[in-house]
């Protein structure tokens, strides 16, 4: 059985119009290319600070 | 393809030659996006619109630089109802590949002649009918989104909250009408599937709880409510449909009776009042307008005796005209003229200064007139002329009583008594008498009285002051009954 006070909270308001710019702020562009480009850069960084380790 | 770290220009090789970051997780990654961008596709094209949206997300986090992953998603939020998180992705797209982007065309699409603003509208009114479902106006929401849906009928979450709101109020055949335009849009999303779900068990449930009762029930699914009657009734029977045709003609036959026997009279009824009434207005026109002919007739008879008196007579203009031609023959001397022009002359029309110098004119031209009346008279007088000379001789008696010391009275008399118009001759002796009683004239007009009075028996005319002596008796004894009554 549906409880309507439930469901109903599942509803958000659409965002609109005069929104849309902090719509477009609020979303989260971070991909997996940006997470290996910062794994890669700490690797490089401790391989600079560590030389002697071998490297990927 | 170039490196992900530095940028650089990297071809097939796996290693970056600048940088040295290896490329292989990144080149799985990207294929992995693509991959997502698909089955994406695939998902779109069959109407999934749910499972579109999760599997192009998953793809732009596996590589944000997915233009037609990024793209796709707009177009299925667009498609859902969902327009400012479409235009949040086609606004990031342009941003991130500001050239050659296919986004370029859907913003302009929503642009150009008012879109935007007609979509934000029915957000708008989509976030009221929220709202009033929050506070318990469930009719008001439901109106308010019956309007959503009519603006915008591919929002799949107006549909889904006119079916909650109906399953609340026990109106499911409504809920399952809304569920299945949901579904036709975005087939698998989970929350209409949930609800229709609900909705089918709901109603199923109830069919099989009427075959339980043992009743081979009737239930219409009306569009806003289940009504469920049992069967065998007469309703039933009425209903079934074998009697269906015998049914209309039912209804033909009771619509005729009722206009011959409702409708019509009062129709009749009321042609007739209209028919009254308008000849009712019809004779009160007549009326009025024989009032008003006879008034006009009226107007007509004033005004026509009013223009007789200037009859003959000139206008403002030509009466100053022929009084200026009055004077001026007056002062050359041609009476004639004067006399002429001076009849044209209508004294009303002229100012207050005008009508003094007519005054003045006119002294001189009736002096005129007189003098030659009176010169006239005499002459016809000696033609033995005497209806001419009675005729011109009055004219200047009555212009002036003592014209020529009172000879014109004189001659008036003789000429009356030689025309045997003897009454008025008496009257005019008498009057020369009485105005001129020293003179040789009044000898002989005395004579002529008592020769007049012996000749035709007339009563000798009375002299005036016996008149007025006589008139004064008369008064005194009028008076007296008067004193004697009040005494």
């Amino acid at each position: 059985m549906i409880d309507f006070e439930e469901e109903l909270k599942k509803f958000q308001p659409i965002p609109e119009v005069k929104e849309a710019e902090a719509t477009i702020y609020e979303r989260d562009l971070t991909d997996m290319v940006d997470i290996i480009r910062q794994v890669t850069q700490q690797q490089m960084t401790q391989q600079m600070a560590a030389p002697d380790m071998v490297r990927m | 393809m170039r490196c992900f770290y530095c940028g650089e220009e990297i071809g097939e090789s796996t290693g970056c030659p600048l940088c040295g970051a290896q490329q292989q997780v990144y080149r799985r990654i990207l294929i992995a996006s693509d991959a997502a961008y698909n089955v994406g596709v695939h998902r779109a094209n069959g109407r999934d619109l749910s499972g579109a949206i999760e599997v192009l997300n998953l793809s732009l986090k596996y590589n944000k630089y997915n233009t037609n992953a990024r793209n796709l998603l707009g177009l299925c939020f667009f498609e859902i109802g969902e327009t400012v998180l479409a235009l949040r992705e086609w606004v990031i797209s342009k941003n991130l590949q500001p050239d050659d982007n296919g986004a370029d065309a859907y913003l302009e699409e929503l642009e150009k002649s008012g879109t935007l603003k007609k979509l934000d509208q029915t957000t708008r009114k989509f976030n009221q009918a929220l709202s009033y479902c929050r506070q318990g106006s469930r009719d008001l929401a439901r109106i308010q989104l019956r309007r959503v849906l009519s603006a915008d009928p591919k929002m799949v979450k107006a549909h889904q909250l006119l079916a909650l709101v109906c399953m609340q109020d026990g109106k499911y055949a409504e809920a399952k009408k809304s569920l299945t335009a949901a579904a036709k849009i975005d087939y698998s999303n989970p929350m209409t599937m949930e609800y229709m779900q609900n909705v089918l068990r709901t109603l199923k449930g109830k069919g099989k709880r009427r075959r339980r009762r043992g009743q081979d029930n009737i239930d219409f699914s009306e569009s806003t409510e289940n009504v469920t009657v049992p069967s065998g009734t007469a309703f039933h029977i009425l209903d079934s449909t074998g009697s269906g045709i015998i049914n209309v003609f039912v209804g033909i036959l009771l619509g005729v009776l009722a206009c011959v026997f409702l409708i019509m009279p009062s129709m009749r009824q009321e042609m007739n009042s209209d028919a009254a009434s308008a000849l009712v207005n019809a004779n009160e026109e007549a009326a009025n307008s024989k009032n008003n002919v006879a008034t006009l007739e009226k107007q007509v008879e004033t005004l026509t005796a009013e223009l007789e008196e200037y009859t003959g007579k000139a206008d403002v203009k030509t009466s100053y005209e022929e009084l200026l031609a009055t004077e001026e023959a007056i002062a050359s001397g041609d009476m004639e003229t004067a006399k002429r022009t001076s009849g044209d002359i209508n004294r009303d029309l002229l100012d207050a200064s005008g009508q003094a110098r007519y005054d003045i004119v006119m002294a001189s031209v009736d002096a005129q007139i007189t003098a030659d009346n009176y010169e006239a008279g005499v002459a016809a007088m000696k033609d033995e002329d005497y209806a001419k000379a009675v005729e011109l001789l009055t004219q200047v008696v009555e212009a002036d009583a003592a014209y020529d010391t009172g000879n014109a009275l004189f001659y008036l008399a003789q000429s009356c008594e030689n025309a045997e118009k003897y009454r008025e001759a008496l009257d005019y002796y008498q009057a020369f008498i009485d105005g001129y009683p020293s003179t040789r004239r009044a000898s002989t007009a005395r004579s002529s009285i008592n020769k007049i009075v012996a000749d035709t028996n007339l009563a000798a005319p009375v002299p005036a002051a016996e008149r007025e002596d006589e008139e004064g008796t008369a008064e005194g004894e009028a008076e007296t009954p008067a004193e004697e009554q009040n005494g």
